[in-house]
């Protein structure tokens, strides 16, 4: 059983699209009670010879799940939804507070803490990536 | 003659001009000379009103932002939460931490006191109709605006600037915390104003 599971959960957590794109360090920030936009961050390394564009995402959870950048421009901050993320071949792209990030949008339910969250990336050429992440709080 | 003509023409415009010019300034309002940002203002929370000529003996800590906000608001509030969760106790509590949402539309009063609570036990939020925002924001030399240009299943985003306003027990401005300030100069501000 416990062989069975550890399998699964091998399998699980194996990128969907044959490891052209790898995903390290995600994970989402917890959100206060009542909030329902929340976001992920990762470093995404592309592994293959050709560009991958990310253009969103998507789960049961969320009304939406978007890319979206952060820009400052005079002390004031803006942020905009990016249609489409390149990350070149070889390149790696960081998401990282105060600039991209994964922006879920309507969660049904607030990010706890200690939690996971799963959902899924998609790319321009159709195909998508599972990402299960950990929920961390940024509040001590 | 004809000199006393020539002064005489250019003494009625200079007065003539100088009529209209005070006439426009006595109609002008009065420029602010002071320059001084900040100041007392009241804003609806859950419980009622907070008021800041009620915290005279207190340091309060302002920061405009909305609770949509999936990066930078939290990030700035965290660590002040954080911050003052580790200053010593009789510091501490002299401060009053302060949120106030630009976003009336999507942020109620109810909503906002868990929102300030979650980052710490004894920040305050509140919000009020657009026109008084507006004011307060202009106030304190901050900016914020409703940003439509979006595909966004958000709908909207706001654009804003994310600064802690250090408001010291005499109600004045002592100083602004850029974003990227608050982390390396907060503890120290905030010692400094208490005295210690």
């Amino acid at each position: 059983m416990k062989t069975i599971s550890l399998l699964i959960v091998g399998l699980l957590s194996l990128p969907l699209s044959a490891a052209e794109l790898s995903v390290d360090g995600g994970y989402l920030r917890a959100t206060p009670p009542g909030q329902m936009m929340g976001a992920a961050f990762m470093t995404l390394s592309n592994n293959s010879d050709k560009t991958v564009t990310l253009t969103g995402g998507q789960s049961a959870e969320t009304a939406a799940i978007e890319v979206h950048n952060h820009s400052m421009s005079d002390g004031v901050m803006s942020m905009q939804q990016l249609e489409e993320l390149n990350i070149k071949a070889g390149e790696k792209v960081q998401l990282a507070p105060g600039g991209l990030h994964i922006m879920l949008i309507g969660l049904k339910k607030s990010l706890l803490a200690g939690e996971k969250f799963s959902f899924e990336l998609n790319f321009k050429d159709g195909s998508k990536q599972t990402l299960e992440l950990p929920i961390k709080s940024i509040v001590n | 003659m004809k000199g006393n003509k020539l002064i005489y023409l250019s003494t009625l415009i200079i007065a003539l001009f100088l009529g209209v010019f005070s006439y426009l300034n006595i109609n002008r309002p009065a420029p602010d000379t002071s320059n001084e940002l900040g100041g007392d203002f009241s804003i609806p929370i859950e419980k009622g009103q907070f008021s800041l000529s009620d915290y005279r003996d207190k340091v309060v800590l302002l920061y405009f932002g909305y609770a949509s906000c999936p990066d930078v608001c939290p990030t700035a509030l965290a660590l002040t939460g954080n911050i003052l969760k580790k200053m010593p106790e009789h510091v501490s509590a002299q401060v009053q931490p302060l949120f106030i949402s630009v976003d009336p539309d999507r942020d109620d009063l109810s909503k906002l006191t868990q929102y300030g609570h979650y980052f710490h036990p004894s920040m305050i939020a509140g919000t009020d109709k657009k026109q008084n925002i507006d004011k307060l924001v202009r106030q304190y030399g901050a900016y914020y605006s409703i940003n439509n240009d979006t595909n966004s299943a958000m709908g909207y985003t706001v654009d804003h600037t994310s600064r802690l306003y250090v408001i010291d027990q005499q109600g004045k401005l002592a100083k602004a915390l850029g974003h990227s300030d608050i982390q390396p100069n907060l503890a120290n501000t905030l010692l400094k104003l208490t005295g210690n």
